[in-house]
């Protein structure tokens, strides 16, 4: 089974896509892999008005359309914020800069934000 | 025949083996043109004027063609014809970097003049198409295409400072200031402007053996930028805004299918994501040095807030960089010339590409209705725009990727196409790189004196009626 999988890859909006590549780019990574693999729950990623569920089930990570589902927790911002983000180096900084707003349950953001920083920066806390 | 053409480019350079010639049978668009005769590969404008003599003589219909890249068919066999394939003479002849024009050959691809301008280490750039690495600048030009620096340029045709042409009874004619011996050909005025007679006749008036195109400044700072807008009617008005401030280089704009085909996405559903971003400007920007960057980009930001004061929605401007940081796809848009696979490799073979000039002010009515007949065809609107000249008009082009080889999709595309050829042509827009079958349904709206003029100009320039039949002929 792909470790990133997206059901209905016609309706995937931009959002969708680009968490995609980043975490199927995290998931040619041995330790990313092993954090994916101890994930589990449902995170809302909003960027502007464009939103999308990541279901997180212990063997990996399917990309779902947002229709309104309840999930552990939201991850909220303008798209320069979430870029800033991910190719920023952290969950942390943004946050405190107003940026990108969590909620819900932050542990898991935590666990879950490494897995969507680019390159180099995956491992960062 | 294979004797004579021998005789005129030499044995190495003559094509009949079928199954080479099979390859010069199709192009972007998927279409299949009928088996030529044979292939000629000429490297000199004697050769090529030595095959339009024997082709007149015989009244063989020359096709000429050079990067197989054609979206309109313009370069597909025709039956019975040699087909004259230019892409050997490649030469880029001159570079004048004083007065910013190159004069190239046809088969001079655009990745290839940009190599040449920074092995030369010329502060020079060209306006480059989406067409391919490996498109040929000349083409672009006559067929009065556009590029990334049409918003100063216009089309390219208004690009084009002179051009060597074989005509066809054989002669040659040099147009613009080159048409006086001695003179370089800096540019058009003030002889009369001969250069329109092969510009968008689609190759029926002459062979272009030489082309001399306008080069421009290579700023010392540039920057590009994305904009995520949600709306046409603030995208096409903020790109109306950037185009008339000058304070950019490019500004164009991707709907939302078009942004998902870049990021792998083969066919999109033709309804959006609800909260998703309809439109992707996209912004170039360029000063003489950081500080001039910074104010044309506080422009940009303005010109955004003053939008949005008017209720519009945008992203705030996202550095191409740092998408492509996203996904290393977008870096298509990061460089070019560029390589966009999904347009170069559509799933299923086929393109069908309605691309249209017309006023700035019509975009969001424009596109709105053409996205919609799209969706009703179970098209997603996959459209890609630019402004052109200072904005006085600009580029809409309508995109379909489709399986070639279904023959009922086949048509569905043609009946979509034909549908947006009625709108586009109703609202005051004109396709560019006319396919014939277009050019047919235009020809009744076209004024007749118009038409019977640029019949007799190809009718006194091909007296034979060899040069690439059945285009341009509506």
């Amino acid at each position: 089974m792909d470790l990133v999988r997206i059901p209905d890859l016609p309706r995937a909006n931009l959002l969708a896509l680009l968490l995609v590549g980043l975490l199927e780019a995290s998931a040619s990574d041995a330790r990313a892999v092993a954090r994916l693999a101890r994930l589990c729950g449902t995170v809302r990623v909003q960027a502007g008005t464009m939103a999308v569920l990541l279901v997180f089930d212990g063997h990996g990570v399917e990309v779902r359309p947002d229709r309104g589902e309840p999930a552990r927790a939201t991850l909220r911002g303008s798209m320069a914020g979430l870029v800033a983000m991910v190719t920023g180096g952290g969950l942390v900084a943004p946050v405190l800069a107003g940026r990108v707003r969590p909620s819900g349950d932050v542990l898991l953001l935590l666990r879950m934000a490494p897995l969507l920083l680019r390159g180099a920066r995956r491992e960062a806390p | 025949m294979r004797k004579r053409l021998e005789a005129i480019v030499g044995p190495d350079r003559v094509v009949t083996d079928p199954a080479e010639l099979e390859a010069l049978r199709d192009d972007f668009t998927g279409e299949v043109g009928a088996p030529p005769l044979a292939a000629v590969r000429p490297c000199s404008t004697e050769e090529v004027q030595a095959l339009v003599r024997w082709a007149g003589e015989g009244g063989v219909p020359l096709v000429p063609r050079v990067a197989n890249t054609n979206v309109g068919g313009l370069a597909l066999p025709v039956p019975g014809c040699v087909v004259v394939d230019l892409s050997r003479m490649d030469r880029i002849l001159e570079v004048d970097a004083e007065a910013r024009v190159a004069v190239v050959e046809p088969g001079v691809t655009q990745q290839g003049l940009k190599d040449e301008l920074a092995r030369r280490g010329l502060p020079l750039t060209l306006g480059f198409s989406l067409g391919p690495p490996w498109a040929s600048v000349l083409a672009n030009c006559i067929l009065d295409g556009l590029t990334n620096r049409s918003l100063a340029l216009g089309s390219m045709g208004q690009a084009l400072t002179g051009l060597e042409v074989v005509l066809g009874d054989g002669r040659v004619v040099r147009t613009g200031s080159w048409a006086v011996r001695g003179v370089a050909p800096w540019g058009r005025p003030p002889l009369p402007d001969l250069t329109g007679l092969f510009v968008s006749f689609q190759g029926t008036t002459g062979i272009v053996t030489r082309a001399a195109v306008a080069l421009l400044p290579r700023p010392p700072v540039e920057k590009r930028l994305f904009v995520l807008g949600y709306a046409s009617s603030g995208v096409f008005g903020a790109m109306r805004s950037l185009a008339a401030s000058g304070c950019c280089e490019d500004v164009g704009g991707l709907s939302w299918p078009t942004a998902r085909m870049m990021l792998g996405v083969p066919h999109p559903h033709p309804e959006p994501d609800p909260g998703e971003p309809r439109w992707f400007l996209y912004v170039d920007l360029a000063g003489g040095d950081a500080d001039e960057l910074a104010y044309k980009e506080s422009r940009l930001r303005r010109i955004l807030d003053e939008a949005r004061a008017h209720g519009e929605r945008f992203e705030d401007p996202l550095p191409v960089r740092d998408l492509l940081a996203l996904d290393p796809a977008l870096g298509a848009f990061a460089e070019f010339p560029t390589e966009l696979e999904f347009l170069t490799r559509p799933p299923g073979g086929g393109l069908a590409w309605m691309g249209t000039y017309g006023p700035l002010a019509r975009f969001e009515a424009v596109a709105e209705a053409c996205g919609a007949a799209m969706a009703s065809h179970g098209w997603a609107p996959a459209v890609v725009s630019r402004a052109m000249a200072g904005g006085r008009f600009g580029v809409l082009r309508f995109l379909v990727t489709f399986d070639r080889h279904d023959p009922a999709e086949t048509a569905r595309v043609q009946t979509l196409m034909e549908e947006l050829l009625e709108r586009v042509t109703e609202a005051g827009f004109l396709m560019y790189k006319t396919p014939p079958w277009a050019l047919r349904r235009l020809a009744p709206r076209i004024d007749p004196v118009f038409l019977d003029l640029a019949r007799q100009v190809q009718t006194l320039l091909d007296p034979h009626g060899i040069l690439n039949p059945g285009r341009w002929r509506p």
